[in-house]
């Protein structure tokens, strides 16, 4: 019997529950505050390549009709905060569209992971009880410990460093750093070698049950060990054991930090001599820092005192800077690469010969955009993780304790 | 059903060619597993490895067919361009490199690719070792 391409198919049972969840996380996220002032839209950087995507629209349709066009469309936000930042109602659309990815059927899910689903997929991997080799990256004499009351947490940069070594981009390069300056400062940290993904992916892309394996996995390997204080150079690892962990586990007691206001705090009342890098830098605040976590000076104050080094601002900065263009490694498309160009435009129009950032990921997603450009300003802008440039000026050629 | 010890993605040319052969005798390798047949290994990526070890898979093979045999131009090069990152993350994740098998047969390779076979899930050992 042929099928009528114009006759609209039936609602199963599954479809209908599905949508009557989604409309009623909408109403519980308060969507309905929205009152169409349309202030997200134009500073949604997903609007940037894709003039009909709308937060606005989009918060209606989830408390209307979040049938599969909400569904799909739910996989293009970036879960930036731009429109959250921007809402005189504070709506809180990022929110809803991290946990309304949750409800969602894991064959969804599942499909518009990037990458094949390889980064996720990694992520349940160390979730495994197997023995891992996850400190290949810790410098030679370098001081650390297995046991102790500050934590270095690297996450998934071992395993960024080995999938994305097409692209040149060194994830641990960031860690590195942060211990080079640890030592330098006299602190050995404790590095675990049981270490798991923090699980900032899985719970963005839709994997709560996975987010919340690992969230446990490591709150117990940190006890063991007896981690206090958690310290990690990754803004998404930071945001998600500092806002969500809790949430989770809630015997995770261990104080979260920034690298980098750590760092000022380490510094304060020290002696400690900045080695000149003469230079123009501008700085991309990583989304989850940033915006999110609030975590806007820290990184300019350590940059002005590096000598020689001049710091210029994009057009869009602090808790307007424009995200890097993807998240949690999902749906990486046409609009996510015309939102890279555009920042990496915005960095090369400071005159800046190194943008640096304080998320692995950022400098991943922007390293791959420049991959595909022609010799010019914006493919030769160098990307480093601040860190790096504070351990070349606090730290050269530093020797263990 | 118990789940597989294996999982093989075979080309479905030349290496299927030879399990046809196999098969037709009625002879069926000992470390055949479940197989996935694809269109050519360079279909097969990183992810599709990975998912299988965490399904529980205690060996992946990856079977292609020799460079002057493949249909798809040089597509077969796909797969072996990140097989040095793959093997990486494995080594990362404290996956022994012995439970990935890479190979490419000619068709009429039907015992070598038997004999490869159960090599491989021979070495892989008790179950309860794999991985761990």
């Amino acid at each position: 019997m042929s099928r009528d391409p114009l006759a609209v198919a039936p609602q199963t049972d599954a479809e209908a529950a599905l949508r009557r969840a989604l409309a009623e996380l909408a109403r519980e996220r308060s969507l309905r505050r929205c009152y169409d002032c349309g202030k997200c839209t134009p500073v949604c950087p997903v609007n940037l390549g894709d003039s009909l995507y709308s937060p606005r629209l989009l918060g209606q349709a989830a408390l209307v009709d979040p049938g599969p066009a909400l569904q799909s469309a739910l996989w293009d936000c970036l879960t930036c905060g731009a429109c959250r930042e921007a809402c005189p109602m504070g709506v809180d659309f990022p929110g809803f569209v991290r946990d309304a990815r949750a409800l969602l059927p894991g064959d969804a899910v599942a499909r518009e992971c990037s990458h094949g689903g390889a980064l996720q997929t990694i992520q349940r991997l160390t979730a495994d009880p197997r023995r891992q080799n996850r400190l290949g990256w810790v410098p030679e004499g370098a001081a650390w410990a297995r046991q102790g009351a500050t934590l270095l947490f690297t996450g998934s940069a071992p395993y960024y460093d080995r999938y994305f070594d097409y692209l040149g981009a060194s994830a641990s390069a960031a860690p590195a750093a942060a211990l080079r300056i640890m030592n330098r400062l006299g602190i050995a940290p404790v590095l675990l070698e049981q270490e798991r993904s923090s699980g900032h992916d899985l719970l963005f892309a839709g994997d709560a049950e996975g987010f919340c394996r690992l969230a446990r996995l490591n709150a117990d390997a940190m006890r063991d060990a007896g981690i206090s204080r958690v310290v990690t150079t990754c803004a998404e690892s930071y945001h998600v054991m500092a806002f969500h962990y809790r949430r989770v586990v809630p015997d995770f007691t261990a104080d979260v930090e920034h690298f980098l206001p750590f760092l000022e705090r380490e510094l304060a009342g020290r002696d400690v001599e900045f080695t000149p890098l003469p230079g123009r830098v501008t700085y991309h605040d990583p989304c989850r820092l940033g915006r999110m976590s609030g975590i806007l000076d820290p990184p300019r104050r350590l940059l002005a005192r590096i000598p020689g080094l001049e710091v210029a601002e994009m057009r869009h900065n602090g808790s307007k800077a424009l995200c890097c263009g993807t998240s949690a490694w999902v749906r990486c498309g046409a609009t996510n690469k015309a939102i890279q160009l555009a920042r990496l435009e915005e960095a090369a129009a400071t005159g800046s010969g190194t943008l640096a950032t304080a998320c692995p990921k950022c400098v991943i997603h922007l390293r791959c955009a420049q991959a595909d450009l022609p010799a010019g300003p914006r493919k030769s802008l160098a990307l480093a993780d601040i860190t790096e440039l504070l351990a070349q000026s606090l730290a050269p050629g530093t020797q263990a304790p | 059903m118990s789940e597989p010890r294996i999982v093989v993605f075979s080309c479905q040319w030349a290496p299927h060619y030879g399990f046809q052969s196999l098969y037709r005798r009625g002879r069926r390798g000992e470390g055949d597993g479940v197989r996935v047949l694809t269109a050519c290994v360079g279909r097969v990526g990183e992810d599709l490895v990975l998912e299988a070890f965490r399904r529980g898979a205690e060996g992946v093979a990856v079977l292609g067919c020799p460079p002057e045999l493949c249909r798809h131009g040089l597509d077969h090069e796909r797969f072996r361009a990140r097989l040095a990152a793959l093997r990486g993350i494995l080594e990362t994740l404290g996956i022994p490199e012995k439970r990935l098998f890479v190979g490419a047969f000619h068709p009429h390779e039907a015992e070598l690719l038997e004999k490869s076979l159960g090599e491989f899930a021979g070495a892989l050992g008790a179950p309860a070792e794999v991985g761990r």
